[in-house]
């Protein structure tokens, strides 16, 4: 439910760019606006989707602002499907603010993050699957986010989908028209011919689903704690991460009293990472609850990078950092190789559910790509993408989802392909059992409506249109 | 004399709505172009088959005609799907087409209230948007408070054979000419549909001895619920089949073709193409089945199913005498191609009465529909509901998950017909499984028994079939069988797997390789079930997964079904849809959330928009008094 007004924002991303677009979207968009500009003609001559140089006025009668270029979108052929004026100025964001103020003073709304793609929504412009992936672009909070978000707009999910389906509504096609037309000389399907090509319609259901793990990290992140006793260098890994001085870097042990929270892009992999105050024991309170915090920030991680002091000899604070990471997906991490090493023991490939640790000098910036690789690896595990000179995500070589460049990131998504996989596997299991085919056919619309709800078109005309396309039906 | 309902047209809608609204006490006319053909098949001669014998079954549930009197005249009678599952299993009956016609003439002129009269009616008599009468081509009037238009293939028809053309409803018969303006004038939106039949040949100059021949199912099974055993004997149908020549011949005379030479230009229904498209569309098809099946008992005309074609008649000769067995057949009428105007049923209510005339209702193919069975359907529902109307009583209006006529009708009011004349399949179900041909009666004879269409003793033999499915089934859930060496040889006999724990007749019967009657020769004692009793013990069974989970769909969307928009909303007042959906929403009017959500383009979105509309509307008119709701 929206209202009907009509609203405006600034197109553009913010920053100095060499052109800024106002979008004005809504019903009176043109008749709230004539006053505000002039047309190069007549209002009334102007054509949809034709482009126009005019000019925009500070106020209606006022002093000319900019030269603009119009463009004018009847609806319902816009983004928004509303009818849309778009105004092209020159670049800058002051120039642009002036000019969006004085549309906003015709009694133009300002619109809200997401409402032009809401209203191409509701009005039918987008399918859903399209419109969280504009919704996910605005909320994206990293490049890889932004990419896979791009892929979801530009119909990357839609497309897969969309070809499953189309495989599906083959299958199902096939059965219907042996079903309903049982006297026109369609050729019977074996059931196992029937089951292969259901079940590899599966697999692709289920290994899209289960890219769900992945394309949640890198659309909200993955959870990293950096954890270790004061002063092994937790804030210098960050900033080293971050390539910023964002944390206060102290020899001083205990400066990082609270949890700092940094975004940042590991290999690809966007990091929520915390760095925690140093754990050790102690009785300073104020210093005691910053350590408690730090505890719970290892319990509520999804990665821990477990960070040791290799210059100072191991000593009972690393041993409560080791107990603290217990069971934890941790990472151990030797600082300072640019130092003497007085570490003594080897206790770092002792420690329970940890591999071999990475050694790195955070000072001096080594071995950052080997803690990089590692990193990538323990989140992404056997589905590992690897990026290729443009920046596109391909599936790793001798992965079996060699074709899901994408990964899905909704919730929903995984739901709707894992329930369209359940009932392939249940038409899978009937049509090895004999069941009757119209039981058969009961899975198969289940499954369509299931991958339905990610492409949002589930149709029985579509069925029939195959059915019609593919034999030759009566008698 | 003033009439309740006046039937213009005594087709397979006509007959069906004027017997049930003349059943139903009304003063009915029933008005058409020839008395002699009453009940005329215009195409093939057959009653039933997939989707169609499902929608006869319900008619006939609901006191309708078709079933008894195909039952009574048909000559040959088969079960298609009887192993693709019981959803699409279907009953057809070859019909003897003068039989069927007198059959039907000889209820509709004995049926009390009921006159049969012959005349062409050029005008409908209209008062302030309300029916009232019509009048016939010689300046006859009569007046009604209802009227139902079944005017078929009749309106504005025109018959193509190769490059010639004339004015007819059907080969044979006048076309009606004025009527089309006249509903025009009325405000309705006519369309063109196009559809075809096949040439008819001499039995006696046909090789039968190179034909596969066809039998019918023995012992016949019938459509009616009502009838006892089949007792005329069946004929032979036969099967021929194009060849390379054949396809060769068509396709040097396509030139010729109206079709083909852009004559017509409406497409024809895909589903049962001319003989010319399917050569043209599916080239690679090395041949085409060709059924040969006797137009009756007392006639050597012969319909070969598969032929249909405009093409013109030295073409459609060379075609028929390429095939084997076929050389030396005459052709006794030519095949031709049909164009006529239908109106738009987006136009209609889903009582089939028509949004700008009260008191009309349409039905049959000027709706756009195609095949004997879905005009029946339409007009016995037709007639029903101009009389409920009369009476002030409520609607029958089905719902998809009730009856194959509510799928029907549901998608010709919010879906239109598209380009090509509707036909019933059973994909088009979505709950085929609780729509079966089988348990038609169990889901309405108790409602054709209310509205006034069903004696009491069928009701009582519905009801006491009720009792006895349910009776046996909890019977089947109940009896545990245990494990045991003799009883899992038993089990091994049948060839399927052996139990380690008790399990229950039911549960042995839901194994796939496990029919009814192995699970009972399992059990201590052995019911004697009737044939339809056994049948749906066996089916509810067998199939409980499924058949609970098409029901727990329907629930899921049953708010939306029940969802009800008034019928005078106002959408400009409804904020946030777009004008596409708006005008699409005002020009079908839906009657719920559901009808809403089926209309193409109509956006889930909008749909949300339309339903916060009717939550709001509801808020704010609840708290008022009837007056104050007025006001607002």
């Amino acid at each position: 439910m929206y209202e009907q007004d009509t609203i405006a924002a600034i197109a553009t991303p913010p920053g100095q760019g060499g052109i800024a677009v106002i979008r004005v979207s809504g019903a009176d968009a043109l008749t709230r606006l004539r006053a505000l500009i002039v047309p190069p003609a007549d209002w009334e001559t102007l054509r949809s989707h034709h482009f126009y140089l005019g000019h925009v006025l500070d106020r209606p009668g006022g002093q000319p602002l900019d030269q603009a270029g119009l463009l004018l979108m009847h609806a319902p052929r816009s983004y928004t499907g509303e009818d849309t004026l778009e105004l092209q100025l020159h670049g800058g964001q002051h120039l642009a603010r002036r000019t969006l103020h004085a549309v906003l003073a015709q009694g133009i709304r300002l619109a809200q993050p997401g409402e032009f793609t809401k209203r191409a929504f509701l009005n039918g412009k987008l399918d859903l699957a399209q419109a969280e992936a504009v919704l996910d672009l605005i909320e994206a909070t990293n490049d890889t986010g932004l990419r896979l978000a791009w892929e979801d707009l530009s119909g990357g999910l839609s497309r897969i989908c969309t070809d499953m389906r189309d495989r599906l509504v083959s299958q199902t096609a096939h059965l219907e028209a042996f079903l309903d037309f049982p006297e026109d000389d369609i050729p019977e399907r074996g059931r196992a011919e029937i089951r292969s090509g259901l079940a590899r319609i599966r697999t692709e259901a289920e290994a899209l689903a289960a890219t769900f793990a992945q394309g949640k990290v890198f659309r909200d992140g993955v959870k990293a704690a950096i954890v270790g006793k004061p002063n092994v260098g937790k804030s210098s890994l960050l900033n080293l991460l971050t390539g910023t001085e964002r944390a206060i870097v102290t020899p001083q042990p205990g400066t990082t009293r609270d949890v700092i929270e940094e975004t940042v892009l590991v290999d690809g992999i966007p990091l929520v990472v915390w760095d925690t105050a140093g754990i050790r024991r102690t009785d300073d309170e104020i210093e005691r609850i910053g350590i408690d915090r730090s505890l719970r920030g290892i319990e509520q991680a999804e990665i821990v990078l477990a960070v040791f002091d290799l210059s100072r000899p191991f000593d009972a604070d690393d041993r409560l950092t080791c107990e603290s990471i217990k069971h934890r997906p941790a990472i151990l991490i030797g600082n300072k190789t640019d130092l003497p090493r007085r570490f003594g023991v080897d206790l770092l490939a002792d420690v329970a559910d940890a591999s071999a640790p990475v050694y790195i000098s955070a000072r001096d910036a080594t071995g950052i790509d080997a803690l990089g690789r590692r990193i990538r690896a323990q989140v992404l595990g056997d589905a590992d993408p690897s990026a290729d000179a443009n920046g596109i995500l391909h599936a790793h070589p001798g992965s079996t989802n060699t074709q899901n460049t994408v990964f899905i990131t909704k919730i929903r998504h995984h739901g709707a392909l894992t329930n369209a996989a359940a009932s392939l596997y249940a038409a899978e299991q009937a049509l090895e059992r004999d069941v009757p085919l119209d039981l058969v056919a009961v899975e198969l619309r289940t499954a369509l409506d299931h991958i339905g709800e990610i492409t949002g078109h589930v149709s029985n005309e579509d069925i029939l249109d195959r059915v019609f396309q593919d034999f030759c039906i009566g008698k | 004399m003033d009439y309740d309902v006046i039937v213009v047209g005594a087709g397979h809608a006509g007959i069906e709505a004027a017997l049930a609204a003349a059943r139903l006490g009304s003063p009915t006319l029933l008005l058409t172009l020839n008395l002699d053909h009453v009940g005329q098949m215009s195409c093939n001669p057959a009653i039933g088959g997939i989707g169609k014998s499902h929608l006869v079954r319900e008619i006939d549930a609901l006191g309708g005609e078709m079933a008894r009197a195909i039952d009574e005249t048909g000559i040959q009678f088969r079960v298609l799907n009887t192993r693709k599952g019981p959803a699409v299993r279907a009953t057809r009956i070859q019909a003897d087409k003068a039989a069927y016609r007198q059959r039907m003439k000889r209820v509709v002129e004995t049926t009390p209230n009921l006159n049969l009269r012959q005349g062409s009616v050029e005008r409908l008599l209209v008062e302030n948007r309300r029916i009232r009468g019509v009048e016939t081509q010689i300046g006859e009037t009569f007046s009604a408070k209802t009227v139902i238009l079944t005017t078929g293939t009749f309106l504005q028809g025109l018959i193509h054979v190769g490059q010639k053309n004339y004015s007819a409803g059907r080969a044979g018969d006048f076309a009606v000419q004025g009527l089309s303006d006249h509903l025009r004038e009325l405000g309705f939106r006519l369309g063109r549909l196009k559809t075809g039949t096949c040439p008819r040949l001499d039995k006696r100059s046909i090789d039968y001895d190179a034909l596969e021949p066809q039998y019918g199912d023995e012992p016949p099974p019938p459509l009616s619920f009502s009838t006892g055993a089949i007792r005329q004997t069946q004929l032979t149908c036969h099967i021929a089949y194009t060849n390379a020549e054949t396809h060769r011949e068509i396709e040097a005379g396509l030139q010729h073709s109206p079709m083909y030479s852009g004559a017509i230009t409406s497409r024809g229904p895909r589903y049962c193409p001319s003989i010319e498209d399917k050569i043209v569309r599916f080239k690679d098809k090395p041949r085409h089945q060709i059924f040969l099946e006797p137009e009756g008992r007392d006639t050597v005309e012969v319909y070969p199913n598969g032929l249909s074609t405009s093409l013109p008649l030295d073409v459609q000769r060379a075609m028929v005498h390429s095939i084997k067995g076929l050389e030396r057949a005459e052709i006794m009428r030519p095949g031709y191609a049909i164009e006529y105007d239908f109106a738009d049923p987006t136009q209609i209510t889903p009582t089939l009465e028509a949004k700008v005339v009260a008191g009309l209702y349409l039905a049959g193919q000027i709706n756009g529909t195609t095949g004997y069975e879905e005009a029946a359907a339409q007009g016995l529902m037709a007639g029903i509901n101009a009389v409920q109307s009369i009476r002030g009583e409520d609607p029958i209006i089905f719902s998809r998950d009730q009856a194959y006529i509510g799928v029907l009708i549901d998608d010709l009011v919010t879906k239109g017909v598209g380009g090509e004349p509707y036909r019933m399949f059973t994909s088009r179900a979505e709950h085929r499984l609780l729509l079966r041909e089988d348990n038609a009666d169990l889901r309405l004879t108790e409602i054709g028994a209310r509205i006034g269409l069903v004696e009491t003793a069928r009701q009582d033999s519905t009801a006491q079939k009720k009792t006895d499915i349910e009776r046996e089934t909890q019977r089947l859930e109940e009896t545990m069988l245990t494990p045991g060496a003799e009883f899992n040889a038993h089990l091994a006999a049948l060839e399927t797997a052996a139990i380690k724990t008790p399990v229950s007749l039911a549960t042995l019967l839901r194994r796939p390789e496990l029919s009814l009657d192995a699970v009972l020769s399992l059990g201590a004692s052995r019911p004697s079930l009737p044939r339809e009793v056994a049948a749906e013990v066996e089916i509810g069974v067998k199939y409980a997964g499924y058949i609970r989970r098409q029901e727990d769909s329907i629930d899921r969307v049953r708010h939306m079904e029940e969802a009800a928009i008034p019928r005078d909303l106002d959408y400009a007042q409804v904020q946030g849809l777009s004008t596409e959906v708006r005008e699409k929403l005002l020009s079908r009017r839906p009657h719920s959330l559901g009808q809403a959500s089926r209309i193409p383009g109509v956006t889930p979105a909008a749909v949300s928009v339309l339903a916060i509309h009717l939550k709001r509307r509801e808020a704010a008119v609840r708290p008022a008094t009837p007056e104050a709701r007025g006001i607002s």
